[in-house]
């Protein structure tokens, strides 16, 4: 992690880590005096005595700040993993944190959260209060420290009248993700209670209107234990003032509670969390709270947990067991759905896999599912999955045997391959889609989408006369569905040119409304005069770059032919020369196809 | 030859060990910043995993790759492991080139089945034509770094390559220096010029119509750049208005504008040429012999939302490049496994959906 602070002319700071805000020193005091005290004033209530006191991360040592506060700490443990934070606490923040970090009660362990709180168990260690202070999650690694392993393990290491304090995340900005948390923490057996403070600084940075924290403990916290802790035993507060403040805290927007039984808790591993960080914002809130000091906890419906080792997120599989019906020889049926209209629906169900992407973004990357399959040896991947088939389901199989015979008689075309095997050719596009998809900077990547008949750039945009963003394949962008949208069907079938080869059908159908196709033949706007002879440059220099690649492929099948050697040189390996001959074909047969759809969108351009 | 091949893991980063390795990184001409630990470093704290694996001849190092990885897809079995700018090896020679990509590839295999990775991608800057070494490689549905760019050769005085741009070009600079705006550069991590940074890229991506990473991923790689003295940020003022920002790479013998853009305000005193010029000159005088405009699409629609960039690079000179682009190799064995876990979940659900 890579710590920096921002320091401004009127003596106020900012920290943040890898880009993100951790605190402001104007607003600080709200969070921790929101997370910190409510949690402590409950077990100084129930606990006789002197406490000992866990805070995990905190590295700033404000929450310590507010725990020293009180006159009955025994000790205090701190364990947070990144020493340059420490540092800060010990430096920078000292006056921030009033000098929390060198007081006697407290020890600091630099070291991995987890592992402290598994060595503390070995050693029957227990704690009065113990307070979870850590960055939000932003990979998997983070988000095991909201799983339900982990707060079982807290549960452990609770003493039997403990209480807990978890800072969580905004409930009205990613109200999934906060109930996510609090199911993990019941599903741990604790009793859990939810409240939240607004803090302006989080606002202003977008992390949402409000921010929430929990209060849990082995037995029951209710109504009268909060409304009976005393708050003016601790001094000096800037934010908790009063009772009514602190009644305050618990009332969450009514709109809030239904979503608890859809959020999934999680199993260390998972990444639920994070994937419904993407889900939106609490919507049509009323402004009308309800007391959550009142939730009935037994009463609660909690859904089962996320593994995190599914293939597929829960709403893509559900989303496929509707729509993909595993049935073989049933290929032109009216009754089965387009499977790149599947596949296209399935993928706008699903919500953005990465925090910043956005539906444009997706759906720009989502523009030919096709491509993702391009480089996939189609039949020795099926001849791989056959071999593992005992499971499968039966008409699975059959599906795939009947692929794996088309295949042998297949062109290359994307557009045909959808049709001979619609279930697996999905589900493996699907697979192939998700791969990329979840490596973070490819919605962004500089380098888009190249080659083949539906090389990125030629598509060529342009304005057509009534305004619309269109491609050079005919498709234009439909603002209301974010989506690009194909005209109704058109076939063109032209005969082969002297010198050239036939070119493929061209098939266009109307996704947008789930039109199977009716030929009409409505033809996409002519393309302007500028923009065709700067499409027809770069066409040219895809041909002319595929052409040269044709002829290097020749050259070499034509070596391997003159050699004697029964083993020669196919790329990184030595194999067999019939199968470096076969190997050789192969790609020249795909990029023949390629050639074929150049040459074909060369010849649209004159007839535009 | 024969060649060991390790998981070097993170290396310390003034070890005997890194320091070769950066070495052989900016001295490979297919290779660049992005096979640097430096980046790998920044790549880990965005959430990205990284696999250093290492190429020795005997006890020397020779090559090797940073791989990085998406640990949610890990687990879930769709991983893809990608080298942008790699692997680092000797793709002159035809022997060693095809022995240390199949070492490389028989390590990836490895790891793959060990930690649910479909497939492997690489992303050399090797010009066309495709070498032969790679025709078990298949063409990846998409590129991480622009495939088409354009170089500007910034080894010479600064009167050189000033009349090796475009008119125009030339004409837009001086415009500029007129209009006397200020060019200011920051080579050490600085709070205010990362927020003017980002204000004026998010200016000119709103403009634009182009989508941009949020302002934390900015502010982190700036952090790390500076920090390691491989990036300076550079902004354009006129009086006290704000005109534009850029975020210059330097890495070996190659400069790279990585991002950049103009607001709104005055956009007449052609801030643009002002911050590229300045850019290069400061390349040039940190030894850089080349100016890489990262990206460069000739011929594209007047329409394209990227026409008017690419417009604007070549007003600077230079010459078009094109690479072969990322290629994927697939562990079909992997993708088998995984799309049978997949089908049965599949299943699963077609289960629940019937009760």
């Amino acid at each position: 992690m890579s710590g920096s602070i921002e320091r401004r002319p009127d003596g106020s700071l900012a920290l943040f880590i890898d880009g993100d805000l951790q605190f402001d020193s104007l607003d600080e005091h709200i969070y921790h005096e929101g997370l910190v005290l409510p949690g402590l004033l409950a077990a100084q209530k129930r606990c006789n005595g002197l406490l000992d006191v866990l805070i995990v991360g905190g590295g700033d040592g404000l929450s310590a700040r507010e725990v020293l506060k009180s006159d009955s700490i025994n000790k205090v443990i701190l364990v947070d993993y990144d020493p340059e934070i420490v540092q800060m606490a010990l430096g920078d923040f000292s006056k921030l944190n009033q000098g929390s970090m060198a007081d006697p009660r407290l020890t600091i362990n630099c070291t991995d959260a987890w592992e402290f709180v598994e060595e503390a168990l070995n050693d029957g260690e227990q704690f009065d209060f113990i307070i979870v202070d850590l960055t939000v999650a932003a990979d998997s690694d983070g988000a095991r420290f909201h799983s339900i392993d982990w707060y079982e393990n807290l549960n452990q290491l609770l003493s039997p009248k403990g209480v807990m304090a978890i800072n969580g995340v905004s409930p009205h900005q990613t109200p999934l993700s906060y109930w996510s948390v609090f199911n993990s923490m019941l599903k741990a057996q604790l009793s859990v209670r939810p409240y939240r403070v607004a803090i302006p600084s989080f606002f202003s940075r977008g992390y949402g209107s409000d921010w929430g924290f929990f209060l849990a403990a082995k037995t029951d916290i209710n109504q009268d234990e909060i409304y009976a802790i005393d708050l003016e035993s601790i001094q000096p507060k800037q934010f908790l003032k009063d009772l009514e403040q602190l009644k305050e805290l618990f009332y969450l927007p009514e709109e809030l509670y239904p979503l608890q039984k859809q959020a999934q808790p999680a199993l260390a591993g998972s990444e639920i969390l994070i994937r419904y960080f993407q889900q939106g914002a609490l919507s049509g809130w009323t402004g009308k709270v309800s007391d959550s000091l009142l939730m009935e906890l037994k009463d609660l419906t909690v859904p089962a947990p996320d593994t995190g080792k599914e293939v597929l997120p829960e709403e893509i599989s559900i989303a496929l067991a509707n729509a993909i019906s595993f049935q073989a020889g049933v290929e032109d049926s009216e009754e089965l759905a387009d499977p790149k209209q599947v596949l296209g629906d399935v993928l706008r169900l699903m919500p953005s896999l990465e925090p910043s992407q956005t539906p444009d973004m997706l759906a720009d990357f989502l523009s030919d599912p096709g491509v993702f399959l391009r480089s996939v040896d189609l039949s020795a991947l099926i001849s791989r999955i056959l071999k593992r088939a005992g499971s499968l389901p039966p008409q699975l199989v059959a599906e795939l045997k009947l692929l794996s015979i088309k295949l042998a008689d297949w062109t290359g075309d994307q557009l045909s391959l959808m049709q001979m095997g619609r279930n697996v050719v999905t589900l493996l596009a699907l697979l192939m889609v998700i791969g990329n998809l979840l490596y973070p900077d490819m919605v962004y990547a500089k380098g888009g989408n190249h080659d083949g008949a539906r090389t990125g750039d030629h598509r060529g945009e342009y304005k057509d006369k009534d305004g619309r963003r269109r491609r050079g394949d005919g498709a234009w962008w439909n603002e209301g569905t974010n989506t690009w949208v194909y005209d109704d069907v058109i076939k063109r079938d032209r005969a082969p040119r002297q010198g050239r080869d036939r070119v493929p059908e061209l098939e266009i159908r109307n996704y947008g409304n789930g039109n199977k196709g009716n030929n009409s033949a409505s033809l996409p706007q002519p393309i302007q005069a500028g923009d065709k002879e700067q499409t027809r440059v770069m066409l040219t220099a895809d041909l002319d770059e595929a052409v040269s690649y044709q002829n290097l492929l020749k050259d070499e099948l034509a070596q391997y032919m003159l050699q004697d050697n029964s083993t020669v040189s196919f790329g990184m390996h030595d194999i067999s020369r019939d199968e470096a001959i076969r190997l050789t074909q192969r790609l020249i047969d795909k990029n023949s196809l390629k050639i074929a759809m150049l040459n074909g969108l060369i010849e649209n351009l004159d007839e535009a | 030859m024969s060649l060991r091949v390790e998981n070097i893991g993170s290396l310390e980063r003034q070890s005997e060990l890194a320091l070769l390795w950066e070495k052989l990184v900016e001295q490979n001409a297919c290779a660049g910043i992005m096979q640097s630990l430096s980046w790998a470093c920044m790549k880990r704290s965005q959430g990205l995993q990284s696999v250093h694996i290492g190429l020795f001849e005997k006890e020397t190092l020779v090559g090797g790759v940073i791989f990085y990885l998406a640990q949610e897809a890990q687990i879930r079995g769709t991983g893809i492991m990608v080298a942008p700018e790699g692997p680092v090896i000797d793709w002159q020679d035809k022997r060693s080139c095809a022995m240390q990509l199949r070492a490389i590839t028989e390590f990836a295999q490895n790891y793959a089945k060990a930690n649910g990775i479909m497939s492997m991608r690489i992303e050399p800057r090797l010009p066309l034509p495709l070498p032969a070494v790679l025709r078990e490689f298949g063409r990846a549905p998409y590129d991480l770094i622009p495939r088409d760019t354009l170089y500007v050769d910034i080894d010479k005085d600064e009167n050189e390559i000033l009349m090796a741009m475009k008119p125009k070009g030339r004409y837009n600079i001086k415009l500029a220096q007129k209009h006397q705006v200020q060019v200011s550069s920051f080579e050490q991590f600085n709070f205010d010029a990362a927020n003017s940074f980002y204000e004026a890229v998010h200016q000119a991506s709103i403009r634009d119509g182009f989508a941009l990473e949020p302002k934390s991923f900015f502010d982190n790689m700036i952090l790390h750049l500076c920090e390691n003295k491989l990036g300076t940020v550079f902004l354009a003022h006129h009086e006290n208005d704000l005109l534009g920002a850029l975020l210059l790479t330097h890495y070996g013998e190659r400069a790279t504008y990585l991002y950049g853009g103009v607001t709104n305000a005055k956009r007449q005193m052609m801030a643009g040429y002002a911050l590229q010029w300045a850019a290069m000159k400061s390349a040039r005088e940190l030894g850089c012999k080349y100016y890489d405009f990262y990206g460069y699409v000739p011929h594209r629609s007047s329409q394209h939302r990227y026409s008017r960039f690419s417009q604007f690079k070549s007003q600077f000179g230079g010459r078009p490049f094109r690479f072969i682009g990322a290629q994927d190799y697939l562990f079909l064995d992997n993708i088998a496994e995984v799309f049978i876990r997949a089908a049965h979940e599949v299943e699963g659900r077609k289960t629940e959906v019937k009760v």
